[in-house]
């Protein structure tokens, strides 16, 4: 570091400052709801090159600090004062655009003529035009579909906009109107920045401020770098799946090789599954990118909250994405979608973070960010009109010391739901009718998972529709860790409780007839620790607390609750549905010998080895057909063949192998020969993957090495 | 008319009496220990020592304002009633699942606060009301009563009863309440639509709740507090300050505990204002900064900013309070390094015990407070008016331990404490300047507490902000804002509709309900006020959005059936505070809100007799600015109307020290306030 150690603090304090003045700016100006209440947006300063080196905490993204524009401001060409360059594409911004609502501004910065930096940011706008109003879809195969696609060009050139672009923007998307008010309030952050950078360097001098752009990237690595010296040395396997990729059942392959070094990590996520023809592709531009590295990011700063968030945090941490994966997909791959990868992506992260680190790192999370919307007609405006219900995330992992948080989890721990008084006054022809904890959904352990939320819509009107993006873990429940059990799955029930009860799969588009009842729940959190060794008392004060039932506390728990097995009014509750005047009596009380005696037979018969991770029993199935090293053959197959014909190929593949995983084993060899077989049939040439590819990639850890 | 006007600030640590005299103008400080548990002690021993050294009459006193943390010391603490709650059917994780949102999403140890009653003693009511008030499900009577019968059998000491749509309609609540009187005598039942009859289920119902979870010891708290005056044969009228910046009776506090929650604070800030308005400054932000942390608040035009947003330990308070930001930052900060070599101040403290290494209670800890011993800011002779002697050695001491991987000499690290701390600080300011919307150079900084006035120039120099404003006497001013501040109570409504649909008659209506309601609260109360006002005001919105402004409303054109001025105020609201506006799209009003303001007479302050030039007592070697300096050492006490002190120098009093850095003059104003502005 070239400045010394006080100045640097005080320069820190002083940019803290100046990011967050930024973010308030954008946050009191913008114009959608959206920008406000999810706070999907960030605004900070660049060094020259196109790395943050002051990031806004309190408001907005924290994950985006990673964000490189290098690749932007290139292409932008020469940059003048009171430029702006727009970008929303993924593919020629090298992925600083992850997908095309994110419409991402950088300005740059010069002080006397000369470059000294960039203020740049972006927002999530609630539509950029596309097959669907709000431009996501999760079915959409190609990136066109996604609405207006936007190369790196200038928005405002000298000052002033740049009208024939802005007219093409505007004229392809449903909200323009708003969008221009967002872009205008983004652009007013960016202002800010600017005048904060001036000042500062009136206050220090331009040698200092230059200096200390990279002193404080340089900070934020050293010390992540320290956090990483004090971790095991080692390579940590961990691998995690999305159910399914909307368009077939089968689940994408999220696996990465994590391996620790002196102070330097590589994720490798050779062995994920190739890029798929739905939106979950995650555009990384091959690099070294944040979203692939967020459950890392949260366990520094979790280790050590005084980390400065800035592009510092990215730099001892090395990737390899291989080339039209789902983790580094080729244009013109569609990738709306791509949080939920990202989600699960943390989980593999974590998971790996779990073996590296036994008994330090939370359970997974309910994993799931599901927005839940409706739309009605709107006979006002002639069309429907959408309204966001609520966000269901479910139980947060267990953490040790610590159960999980109910119905939240860290990595979404910044959206808020609205209140049900709130929605049923805009939205009259709605009631909520339940949204509350639901009883035994947590994973078992000596610290349990966060329980998982139900939420229950009934719709009065006719031609209700409901969307429910996002959803997830409604078949691989979500993971415990040393010993803990996995968290319940998510599910959707029509019209619970009435003779007209039916489970409903994973709502894509759901239509309502008047009077139906909507019953949603979330996954719960996994446990951490052996359950057998939770405290009985805390088991029954769940028990009192209505969160868990006495049968599940003798199940999950080897906890023999007596003499308050009922509610109130005299029913027995089950399934975790909570009954009027619904708190169980606190009468309830641990039988402590039968509890000794029922542990005592539950440890003797104990088959899985202590601390392990359980994965829930369809996870497992899954596996047993398809172990680990079959999956690892198959992805390398894929990813052996010409791109165009990959999804085909895993489409007519993955049934033909597990069909005859169901009644043996599949060896390498078995995959060589229904490939055969398939190319045979389809007109491809087998030799296309032959010899087959190595199953991993080397860990690249040498300092010097770029990935 | 009795003669003495007595102000009580009740902290954890001291109790604070100012007492005005009406006839001479005079005011008279006094402080006595705390005595917790029992509060009313100290109010005790203070009027015995006023009544014996200070030879008052206690009958002529005829007003008496308290302020007091007993409710958000309870809450802090965790030491509140032992509650039931009665919820609607599929309602019951309101308090658990709150609005989901985590403090801080980075923390993976992280989570929401506890609620204030366990899952275990919340219980589902069959009822159901819509949100235009119909009733969807009838109430289940003996529902309620099965369950309240149950909550009291398991030592629910008071019971909470809060049902979706009750802002609307309450008459489920109340007859909830009558039935659940009457199935567990003896346990006091409280409803959501009395304490604060607003939109948004899980705000309100924390506010019921946190109402009833402070009430027993607030009001056991206050018993004592008027059998105290009682006693002595105080005639006045006892009041209590509230959160709004306003004051109300004991008897209304009674009914009203959660809105004495943020007392202190904002009678900190309406003292400030007052003192800062009688001046000539309108525009304020002021910083009090304490021993563990520093509280920033913003006045407008003498107007303390409030806000429905503000948090107590986690929980919402949707009721509007005077807005104050506190940040870990105070004498008692620790500076240390960290692993890479860089110097940090704070956010941990040493607080009162062992406090600073200068107080000489074994803290070896460097903080802010050694720093301003060591940089010579402090004379440790005359802390606290000589009071409390501090140990320059142990200061020296530990700045040296915190210096040593700096390789720092020790005024050079003593003075790297201060500018770190400011710069904490400044970013605090930049954010609170930035959420307001405001213009730094507009505003006078009004610093306060025990090191406000140390920091206060250094502060203002960095944030851009032109005049500091010392007052005469800061450690007064909590008491002086509680004796000042006028009779203020709110009432709100949720009518939730679009301007263009709804009946403007019918609001009108609404708010003279909200008035009578006012009325009928003063009569009840005694309030004695010399007259009363009311201000309206509307939260409005652009359909489709998610947050309300407060848009002020002329009661007579809704009598009108006009709306066209209302609408015009709003698009110019939202265009000041959003920085856009449109004209032509629909807008809504959410809440009505009526603010009644019963004025009472002002406080004149004492002028101080004309200056003959401010003469030095001493001077003394600082540390500042990368080197020496000579500063010269004023008393505050001999410094007059008109004096001017020239930077670099200290000025001393007894509750507070004063740097006024090189480059800086301050000049004493009539009231012998000090105004500290660069030298022209």
């Amino acid at each position: 570091m070239r400045l010394d150690a006080l100045t640097l603090e005080l320069l820190r304090n002083y940019l803290h400052g100046a990011v967050e003045d930024m973010a308030y700016a954008v946050e009191r100006t913008a114009h959608t709801t959206f920008v406000k209440e999810t706070a999907d947006f960030t605004c900070g300063l660049l060094n020259p090159s196109g790395e943050f080196f002051a990031y806004p905490v309190e408001l907005g993204v924290a994950s985006m600090a990673g964000i490189n524009y290098a690749r932007t401001i290139e292409l932008a060409g020469p940059l003048g004062h009171g430029d702006v360059i727009i970008t929303n594409d993924p593919y020629s911004s090298l992925a600083a655009a992850t997908h095309l609502p994110d419409l991402h501004l950088v300005r740059p910065i010069f002080w006397e003529g000369r470059l000294v930096g960039h203020g740049a940011g972006f927002l999530h706008c609630s539509d950029i035009g596309g097959m669907v109003p709000a431009s996501i879809s999760p079915r959409a195969s190609e990136i066109f579909q996604e609405g207006l696609r936007l190369p790196p060009k200038k928005l405002f050139i000298g000052g002033t906009v740049n009208r024939d672009l802005l007219d093409v923007i505007l004229a392809n998307c449903r909200i323009p109107e708003q969008n221009w008010g967002d872009l205008q309030a983004l652009v007013a952050g960016l202002v800010t920045g600017e005048r904060r950078i001036h000042a500062l360097i009136q206050r220090f001098g331009i040698d200092v401020v230059e200096k200390g752009m990279d002193d404080l990237i340089d900070y934020t690595a050293r010390k992540v770098e320290a956090l990483i010296r004090r971790m095991p040395r080692g390579t940590f396997e961990f691998t995690d799946y999305i159910e399914d990729d909307v368009v077939t059942d089968i689940p994408i392959r999220l696996k990465v090789a994590m391996t620790v070094g002196d102070g330097l990590i590589h994720l490798d996520f050779t062995g994920s599954d190739v890029q798929v023809g739905s939106a979950l592709n995650v555009p990384t531009g091959g690099r070294a990118h944040p979203f692939m590295a967020i459950a890392l990011f949260n366990y520094f700063i979790t280790k050590d909250p005084g980390i400065p968030l800035n592009a510092g945090v990215l730099r001892p941490i090395r990737m390899t994405l291989p080339v039209g994966s789902v983790v580094n997909p080729q244009f013109p791959a569609a990738c709306g979608v791509r949080y939920a990868t990202v989600l699960r992506i943390y989980d593999a992260v974590l998971g790996a973070l779990a073996r590296a680190l036994p008994g330090e790192i939370p359970a997974a999370s309910g994993g799931q960010g599901c927005m839940v919307a409706l739309a009605l007609p709107d006979l006002e405006a002639g069309r429907r009109h959408v309204t966001v219900i609520e966000p269901m995330i479910g139980g947060g992992g267990a953490r040790p010391g610590k159960d999980g948080i109910d119905g939240c989890d860290a990595s979404l721990g910044f959206l808020k739901t609205t209140p049900a008084e709130t929605l049923e006054s805009e939205v009259p022809a709605i009631v909520v009718r339940r949204f509350h904890l639901v009883a035994d959904s947590a994973g078992p352990g000596r610290w349990r998972g966060g329980h998982a939320v139900r939420l229950d819509l009934q719709v009065f009107r006719p031609e209700g529709q409901v969307t429910a993006r996002g959803m997830e873990r409604l078949r691989f429940q979500p993971w415990g860790v040393a010993g803990g059990k996995a968290g319940a799955t998510g599910r959707v029930v029509l019209n619970p409780g009435t003779p007209g009860e039916r489970a409903v799969p994973k709502i894509d588009l759901l239509a309502l007839a008047p009077g139906d009842v909507l019953s949603i729940r979330t996954p719960g959190g996994g446990g951490h620790g052996e359950p057998l060794e939770r405290p009985a008392g805390q088991v029954l004060a769940d028990v009192h607390a209505g969160l868990v039932t006495p049968a599940h506390a003798r199940d999950a728990y080897g906890v023999v609750v007596t003499g308050g097995a009922t509610t109130t009014d005299g029913t027995v509750p089950t399934d975790g549905a909570i009954v009027t005047g619904g708190a169980i009596d606190s009468g309830a009380a641990i039988d402590e010998s039968a509890t000794a005696a029922l542990r005592g037979e539950r440890r003797a018969s104990a088959t899985a080895p202590p601390g392990a991770f359980d994965f829930g029993a369809a996870r497992d199935a899954h596996e047993r057909r398809w172990p680990s090293d079959l999956q690892d053959s198959f992805v390398a197959l894929l990813m052996a063949l010409p791109l165009p014909y990959r999804a085909y190929v895993r489409r007519e593949l993955y049934p033909r192998v597990t069909a005859l995983a169901e009644r043996q084993p599949v060896t390498a060899g078995d995959l060589a020969r229904l490939w055969q077989e398939l190319a045979a049939a389809s007109s491809l040439p087998a030799s296309l993957v032959d010899p087959p590819p190595p199953a991993s990639g080397q860990p690249l850890l040498r300092k010097e090495s770029r990935t | 008319m009795g003669r003495y006007w007595l102000g009580i600030d009740i902290g954890g640590t001291f109790t604070d009496f100012t007492l005005y005299d009406t006839v001479t103008h005079g005011v008279t400080g006094l402080k006595v220990p705390s005595t917790p548990p029992d509060f009313a002690q100290a109010v005790e021993h203070g009027l015995d020592a006023l009544a014996g050294e200070h030879r008052i009459d206690l009958r002529e006193i005829d007003v008496a304002v308290h302020g007091t943390t007993i409710a958000v010391n309870t809450l802090i603490q965790r030491t509140g009633a032992r509650l039931g709650l009665l919820v609607t059917e599929g309602f019951r994780d309101v308090l658990e699942i709150q609005r989901l949102r985590l403090p801080n999403p980075l923390d993976m140890n992280g989570g929401r606060p506890e609620p204030l009653i366990p899952r275990a003693r919340v219980a589902e009511v069959r009822e159901r009301l819509r949100a235009d008030g119909r009733v969807d499900t009838a109430l289940d009577e003996a529902g309620v009563a099965t369950s309240a019968r149950r909550l009291a059998d398991e030592g629910a000491e008071g019971l909470v009863i809060s049902l979706i749509h009750a802002y609307r309609d309450p008459s489920h609540e109340r007859r909830a309440r009558a039935v659940a009187a009457a199935a567990a005598p003896g346990v006091p039942v409280s409803t959501s639509h009395e304490v604060w009859p607003e939109a948004r289920e899980y705000e309100r119902t924390a506010l019921a709740v946190l109402d009833a979870y402070v009430q027993p010891k607030v009001r056991r708290y206050l018993e004592g507090f008027e059998a105290a005056l009682r006693a002595r044969a105080v005639p006045a009228v006892a009041h209590v300050t509230k959160s709004n910046g306003g004051i109300m009776p004991v008897a209304a506090a009674r009914r009203q505990t959660v809105a004495t929650l943020l007392s202190g604070p904002a009678s900190g800030v309406i003292g400030a204002a007052y003192v800062a308005g009688a001046a000539g400054l309108g525009n304020l932000i002021t910083l009090d900064v304490g021993g563990t942390s520093a509280d920033i608040a913003v006045v407008e035009d003498g107007r303390p900013r409030s806000s429905t947003a503000e948090q107590i330990g986690g929980i919402p308070v949707m009721m509007p309070v005077v807005g104050v930001t506190a940040i870990g930052a105070g004498g008692g900060s620790v500076a240390w390094v960290d692993e890479v070599g860089v110097p940090k101040v704070g956010p941990q403290s040493t607080g009162a015990n062992p406090g600073p290494a200068c107080y000489g209670r074994g803290g070896k800890e460097a903080t802010l407070s050694d720093a301003f011993v060591v940089s010579g800011f402090l004379d440790p002779e005359r802390f606290l008016g000589g009071r409390m002697p501090l140990d320059r050695s142990l200061a020296e001491e530990a700045i040296r331990r915190y210096a040593d991987p700096l390789g720092m000499g020790v005024n050079e690290a003593a003075e790297s404490v201060v500018r770190v701390a400011v710069s904490n600080m400044y970013a605090a300011f930049t954010k609170i300047l930035s959420r307001a919307g405001i213009d730094q150079r507009d505003f006078a900084l009004v610093a306060f507490g025990g090191a406000g006035p140390l920091v206060g120039s250094l502060l203002a120099r960095e944030v851009g902000i032109p005049t500091v404003f010392v007052p005469r006497s800061p450690g007064t001013l909590c008491a002086l804002g509680a004796i000042t501040a006028d009779i203020l109570n709110d009432a709100v409504r949720t009518v939730h509709g679009r301007l263009d649909a709804l009946d403007l008659r019918a609001l009108a209506r609404e708010q003279r309900a909200l008035e009578a309601d006012l009325l009928a609260w003063v009569q009840e109360h005694g309030v004695q006020v010399a007259s009363t006002s009311f201000r309206h005001g509307a939260d409005m919105r652009y359909v489709g959005q998610s947050y309300e402004i407060e848009v002020p409303v002329d009661p007579s054109s809704f009598e009108a059936g006009e709306a066209a001025g209302l609408l015009r105020a709003f698009h110019t609201a939202h265009e000041r505070v959003f920085g856009h506006a449109d004209p032509h799209a629909p807008a809504e009003i959410v809440n009505l809100r009526v603010q009644l303001r019963g004025v009472r007479p002002r406080v004149p302050l004492v002028e101080v007799a004309a200056g003959t030039g401010a003469v030095p007592t001493g001077a003394r070697r600082i540390w500042l600015d990368g080197r020496p300096a000579q500063a010269r050492v004023y008393e505050r006490a001999s410094l007059g109307r008109g004096d001017r002190v020239a930077g670099p120098a200290i000025v001393e009093q007894p509750d507070t020290t004063v740097l006024v850095p090189e480059g800086d003059v301050a000049d004493v104003d009539r009231f012998g306030n000090l105004l500290i502005k660069r030298e022209a």
